[in-house]
């Protein structure tokens, strides 16, 4: 499987590391860029095309979850023009490796714009079961009823945010299954405090003017009141806030804006970032409404999402590549963020770009077709790295993480036994390896429970040169190929 | 109620049979091999080749990925070379076997560490290095029982000589020259059983359900008949209690199997009749009555 294009990446990667370091390419030279992993880095190559010069820290076959940068890879980060990372917390190593290498080049978030699923009903890597437990806690919700009428305010909460111009994202997410209430409305005004345009705010709620904004739109700072309507067949509805100057701005909102969180901090900047309010109504923090139960929410204000541990996963699901739609978004960004770094070879950019959405929209209509052909009722799988939530949600394809069992410990009898009653209840096709994990329990348990194996599922790294997922084209096609076999049969 | 406890694990799940076929196989072949080291006060070398085989079977790994074959094939070749390199430095130079046994040992393992190490993949190697005793797949189960039957028969063959060596080692050198021949074939039933035994419960828990039966049975019985059956029954009593601990408990697998006999060594070491503590300080007269 050597393509033209994958020489043409290694040739790339080791002019990459012989460049000098100055961090300025001549205009004839190949522009230096690093991609944190192999998955992104075949898109970036894809667009990059001869112009750029590709180093690709987590290579082949690698996990970039648990990946130790090395001081090669320090030196690649440091000498680059433009640095690409999949975020949403995915390299949580590389905020280090960018600081301590000095990066001063152009940092760009491949995932930035993508509609991102929140860790909820799934937990991480099935590493952590008694969150699952947890989830009965949260009929507490249905209590919140009572809150509801209080105070005389047209709005539940007000907070006070102190902003730079920039996007941020305003996120509702569904918690046990259901938005706390299917639409609310909020206002947003550039403001000092809160109580200088509490007044006008409450105006604007009551009046029954309103503009309809569904989930995706952006939301300015207006005098006018905005009806939120979410999303009902998705778990997490968004809105993108612009701000269009730095300042401090008052968001009003009918209802509390903590009663739509299900692992995630309500509000957040492009980066992921939590935001917090500088001052909010009523005052103190949000858990004293009935959300002690979330245990992560404890630690938000302080330290970002360290609780969730295994992967260093934040709180959405970050695998977002597994959708080909998003992969077409990583595209996009990546041509732009070229672009602006190499305004010289846009137009190639451009051109590569276009011709390989173009083939990603064939391979969409590809996927689309082939997981048509099953049948409805043998569309649930088992892997035991759970990375296919966005393949899940744009394909109708359930995945099960194995119940119980742990990648970082020996197993006991006790997890395997679960796992085995989970396959037999849920009627459980197929159960799929991955590239990265010990394959031999799942082998047995598929054995022991009729359940086909399916081979190997490529979700984080791509395979090598020669393997079946040497490009993301070669990977989800044989993903795709893998999973209708499997579930076809 | 017992059936609960006892029956419906093994009732219900296959890979609980299958985990306790694994096991017994182990205990069948390993145990009377932990014996004999025991006897010619050998048990160190048991866990010193535990350690040598581990490079070989990472080697294996590297080589061909996760194969039965390779893996065992690894483990074989380096334990023998350790085994037969040792024993022909201990023969035929002045040092003695464990001094020679440590070296290469020691020589083996960073030689692995250092190969798993250059090979700089983020497969976590230590995973596939501790195997499992719940994911036996037919072929594994097929190694297990060869092995152990294996073991059995040459034990038998060379059981008078290794007897012999075991009590008058200097008596059977001078008599006979099958010493050597009966000390190597001796050593090769070590590895063998602790290749087989690290693919059912990993590389460094192999040892445990080798010699801690053995030294457990030594309280319980005198001769060397009794002594195999009495370590083979203890190894196979820790086996499924160790299993019904994990399923119960939810405990990885083999340290439950490992600390149950770790339990019995222990009860044994007091209460045993064969030199355990409390018979040790009652009056001979006593139990001679």
């Amino acid at each position: 499987m050597f393509s033209r294009r994958s020489i043409l990446r290694s040739a790339a990667a080791v002019t990459a590391l012989s460049l000098p370091f100055s961090g300025s390419a001549w205009a004839d030279e190949p522009l230096p860029v690093v991609a944190s992993f192999s998955i992104l880095g075949d898109l970036v190559a894809q667009v990059g095309g001869e112009h750029i010069a590709l180093t690709t820290l987590v290579g082949a076959d690698g996990d970039a979850h648990v990946y130790q940068p090395t001081p090669q890879d320090a030196r690649a980060v440091a000498g680059a023009e433009v640095l690409f990372v999949n975020g949403l917390e995915f390299e949580g190593w590389m905020e280090r490796l960018v600081e301590s290498s000095g990066f001063g080049g152009m940092q760009v978030v491949a995932t930035d714009g993508i509609e991102a699923i929140a860790f909820d009903e799934h937990d991480e890597h099935g590493d952590e079961h008694d969150g699952h437990d947890d989830h009965d806690d949260h009929a507490d919700h249905d209590d919140h009823g009572d809150e509801h009428g209080h105070g005389a305010h047209a709005f539940e909460w007000a907070g006070l945010f102190d902003l730079k111009a920039g996007t941020y994202q305003w996120s509702f997410a569904k918690v046990d299954g259901d938005y706390a209430d299917p639409a609310m409305k909020m206002v947003m005004l550039a403001a000092s405090d809160i109580e200088a345009v509490e007044e006008a705010a409450e105006g604007l709620l009551e009046a029954d003017a309103s503009d309809i904004k569904m989930g995706g739109d952006t939301l300015i700072a207006a005098d006018m009141a905005y009806a939120l309507t979410f999303d009902a067949d998705k778990d997490i509805t968004l809105f993108t806030v612009e701000i269009t100057e730095d300042g401090t701005y008052a968001f009003f909102t009918e209802h509390m804006p903590f009663e739509f969180e299900a692992d995630a901090h309500f509000f957040k900047d492009t980066s992921g970032a939590d935001v917090e309010p500088i001052a909010q109504e009523p005052e103190g923090d949000h858990h004293a409404h009935g959300h002690d139960d979330h245990d992560d929410h404890d630690d938000h204000a302080e330290e970002g999402h360290d609780d969730h541990h295994g992967h260093n996963h934040g709180a959405f699901d970050p695998h977002a590549w597994q959708s080909v739609d998003n992969a077409v978004i990583y595209v996009n960004n990546i041509a732009a963020a070229l672009a602006k770094a190499d305004p010289e070879n846009a137009a190639a950019f451009e051109a590569n770009r276009a011709a390989y959405v173009a083939e990603l929209e064939a391979l969409e209509a590809e996927i689309e077709a082939s997981i048509g052909a099953l049948p409805a009722e043998q569309r649930t799988v088992v892997t035991p790295h759970d990375a296919f939530g966005y393949f899940a949600q744009s394909y109708n394809i359930r995945f099960e993480a194995p119940q119980g069992l742990s990648t970082e410990s020996e197993a006991s009898a006790a997890d395997v036994a679960k796992l085995i009653e989970q396959i037999r209840e849920e009627g459980i096709n197929a159960v799929f390896v991955e590239s990265i994990t010990d394959d031999r329990l799942l082998k047995q348990i598929a054995n022991e429970t009729g359940a086909v194996i399916g081979g190997t599922l490529y979700s984080d790294a791509l395979s090598g040169e020669d393997g079946p997922a040497a490009t993301y084209l070669d990977m989800m096609r044989h993903n795709v190929v893998t999973l209708s076999q499997a579930l076809g049969s | 109620m017992i059936w609960d406890l006892f029956l419906a694990p093994f009732a219900d799940f296959g890979f609980m049979r299958r985990a306790l076929l694994g096991c017994v196989a182990v205990a069948v072949g390993a145990t009377p091999v932990g014996v004999f080291l025991m006897l010619r006060r050998m048990s160190l070398t048991g866990d010193a080749m535990s350690h040598a085989i581990l490079p070989g079977a990472a080697i294996g790994y590297l080589v061909s990925g996760l194969s039965l074959g390779a893996m065992t094939l690894g483990g074989l070749i380096a334990g023998m070379v350790v085994a037969l390199g040792s024993g022909f430095v201990a023969r035929f130079t002045t040092l003695r076997e464990d001094a020679s046994l440590a070296a290469l040992y020691l020589i083996s393992l960073a030689l692995g560490v250092l190969i798993v190490s250059t090979r700089g993949s983020n497969v976590d190697l230590m995973h596939v290095l501790f195997g499992t005793v719940l994911a036996l797949d037919d072929a594994s189960l097929v190694l297990l029982c060869s092995f152990a039957s294996l073991s059995l028969l040459v034990l038998a063959l060379i059981y008078r000589p290794l007897v012999l060596e075991c009590a008058d080692p200097q008596f059977l050198r001078s008599v006979s020259k099958l010493s050597a021949a009966t000390h190597f074939t001796f050593l090769m039933l070590v590895v063998m059983n602790l290749v087989a035994g690290f693919h059912a419960l990993g590389t460094l828990m192999a040892v445990g359900i080798m010699i801690l039966p053995a030294a457990a049975a030594r309280f319980w019985a005198g001769g060397i008949g009794t002594l195999i059956a009495a370590a083979a029954a203890i190894a196979f009593l820790s086996s499924l209690s160790g299993l019904l601990l994990s399923f119960h408990y939810s405990l990885p697998s083999g340290p439950a199997i490992i600390l149950v006999a770790g339990v019995i060594y222990t009860l044994s070491l007091f209460f045993g009749p064969e030199g355990g503590v409390i018979a040790q300080t009652l009056p001979r007269r006593r139990f001679e009555t």
